[in-house]
């Protein structure tokens, strides 16, 4: 695969990139991965939070944090580990708060992602 | 090739590790719990990755299933939360270890590298034999006709049975390793954990975590409780290899498990109560280390109630064209080298005639190197390594250079040259040690000889460094220099 990553991406993908040991081309294929995959799982997310599925949606922001968790593991990461504690603690009107953060932080770092993947779309 | 099993729903995680595994093993992915136990009832694994949390059911109740399955499939968990409860419990059930996501390839790959050392170590038998009938089936044979081996396999026969600790001593290459595992496999705790830690490779604290495990916040980097391996091997049998490199702390430590079967984590309060046979194995001399001060007496007498001595292989001269034959057989299949037929006499006479300071080890290298390089159906002796041909009067080399002394450093890259185009069987150690020692005379000498200030500079422990500095001759009086050259 062609290598496309910017030295700006690289810097700030620094943290992702070391965990794969440089393989920029491995950042690349996850990264295409995560931008099909985290829409679905986020609006998964959003709609047990509407419904008030409260167990359901600590199961899948455990797996939307996961999925984040490869480019970084601050910013959206931490916020949705506040849903998870929340959604724990049964506590509905943190998770709708703590959502709609999580939501715009996380299409942040997804267009970040796409800017990896597919420079010429961004 | 070995095989990993890798369950997780998430795609990232499943092309993650078969990029950062495919150099050591195959790996089969799956993406629900019952997909990965399906691939496991229908196939051959030697570790599993298993995501604490999949579609169909939990992390713990996949692992409950996967040991009913095979209860010594070492299992790693992948789990977002370090701090997850689920992972504790499992590793208190028997996993084999627990990984944070976002995984790192490196420690991912070592992990994975250290289960299925762990897989091999508690599921290939030990055969011992007094001769290669064997050779051909999946054990690992222990060869042996001499008295001295004859001797240790009694001892073998007479123990394991036994609850007691067992110390195994021998030098580097005697197969020490073979006899613990062979020491569980005919014991009554076979059905239960097998787990081993090479003291000499961690630093004294990483050691003490390893073994007794820690509390979160312990020490720094201590970000969550961790089991060590006396609390995930209750049951089952501990291998405490190189126990000769164990700081004092943790002598006291491992001294109070071997007394009364309790400890505590690192940072903890509460005492824990474990039932572990412990193996132990050492070719460093305790008794003299108790006399210098540095291995506490009362750790000792606990360890060796039981002991077995390993002969070195210079000293069972009968057994090396037995172990020959053993090894030719096993590298002629291994190799593929289905027209191989054996040695030319010369071959067979200086394999004979040399001392083997590597032991079985450096003999099973050399001969497995001979069938690799041999071209001939006989291999004769011009692909021994030059150390053995040296034996061989019409071989003699006048050309070899004598290599610079360690103490300048700068000799590595040719003794490296040198020895691979002797085709060595020995590389790793002798350059190791020429680089030990180089790094042991720079420290002293920074220290001015003091073997305190040396030990903690080089993160070892001060009997260690008085070995090393006996071992290579390190003279300490006025200034610090090797006796004589490499």
């Amino acid at each position: 695969m062609e290598n496309k990553v910017t030295e700006e991406q690289r810097t700030r993908f620094a943290e992702a990139l070391q965990r794969l040991a440089g393989d920029e081309d491995l950042l690349i294929a996850m990264g295409a991965m995560v931008l099909d995959d985290a829409p679905v799982v986020m609006a998964e997310l959003q709609q047990q939070i509407q419904a008030g599925q409260l167990s359901q949606a600590a199961s899948t922001a455990h797996k939307l944090k996961g999925l984040l968790s490869t480019f970084d593991v601050g910013g959206c990461v931490l916020t949705i580990q506040q849903i998870i504690t929340a959604a724990k603690a049964d506590d509905l009107a943190e998770c709708v708060q703590s959502w709609s953060k999580c939501e715009r932080e996380a299409n942040e770092l997804l267009a970040e992602v796409r800017g990896v993947v597919d420079p010429v779309s961004t | 090739m070995p095989a990993v099993l890798v369950v997780d729903d998430d795609r990232t995680i499943l092309l993650l590790a078969q990029k950062a595994l495919s150099p050591i093993a195959d790996v089969v992915t799956a993406e629900t719990a019952q997909a990965g136990l399906d691939a496991l009832r229908n196939g051959a694994f030697d570790a599993v990755l298993l995501d604490i949390q999949l579609p169909d059911r939990s992390g713990l109740a996949a692992y409950c299933e996967i040991r009913e399955i095979d209860s010594k499939l070492p299992v790693i968990f992948m789990t977002i939360e370090a701090a997850s409860n689920t992972a504790i419990e499992a590793m208190q059930l028997g996993a084999f270890d627990y990984l944070a996501k976002p995984l790192a390839v490196d420690s991912l790959r070592d992990l994975v590298d250290k289960a299925i050392e762990q897989r091999k170590l508690t599921s290939v038998p030990v055969a011992l034999s007094a001769d290669t009938v064997k050779a051909g089936d999946s054990s690992e044979l222990f060869i042996g006709r001499s008295k001295a081996m004859l001797d240790v396999f009694k001892d073998i026969g007479r123990v394991s049975k036994q609850d007691v600790p067992i110390l195994i001593r021998g030098e580097s290459g005697t197969g020490k390793e073979l006899v613990a595992r062979a020491l569980f496999q005919y014991s009554h705790r076979y059905d239960g954990p097998f787990l081993a830690v090479n003291c000499a490779a961690l630093p004294d604290n990483l050691l003490e975590s390893e073994l007794f495990g820690h509390e979160k916040g312990a020490f720094t980097g201590a970000e969550s409780r961790r089991i060590g391996k006396f609390e995930q091997c209750n049951g089952g049998t501990l291998f405490l290899d190189e126990i000769g490199d164990m700081a004092p702390t943790v002598q006291a430590k491992v001294l109070r498990v071997l007394q009364d079967q309790r400890f505590e984590r690192v940072g903890g309060n509460n005492e824990l109560t474990t039932d572990v046979r412990i193996i132990a194995a050492t070719n460093r001399p305790l008794e003299q280390m108790v006399e210098d001060g540095d291995y506490r007496e009362d750790l000792l007498y606990r360890l060796n109630g039981v002991t077995i001595e390993l002969p070195p292989l210079r000293d069972r001269k009968d057994d090396v064209k037995l172990l020959i034959q053993h090894f030719l057989r096993q590298a002629k299949v291994e190799l593929k080298k289905p027209t191989l037929e054996g040695l030319a006499p010369d071959t067979l006479d200086l394999l004979t005639a040399y001392d083997w300071p590597g032991n079985v080890r450096q003999l099973r290298a050399v001969i497995r190197r001979c069938v690799l390089d041999a071209s001939m159906p006989v291999i004769f002796s011009d692909v021994l390594p030059k150390e053995i041909r040296r034996l061989d009067p019409k071989h003699v080399d006048s050309s070899a250079k004598p290599v610079k002394s360690p103490e300048t450093g700068a000799g590595l890259p040719a003794l490296v040259k040198r020895l691979l185009a002797e085709k060595s069987s020995n590389i790793y150690a002798e350059s190791m040690e020429y680089m030990e020692r180089y790094v042991l005379v720079e420290v002293l000498k920074a220290t001015e000889g003091n073997q305190s200030q040396a030990a903690e500079a080089l993160g070892i422990t001060r009997g260690k460094l008085r070995d090393r500095i006996n071992s290579y001759g390190i003279v300490l009086e006025s200034g610090v220099s090797l006796q004589g050259d490499v």
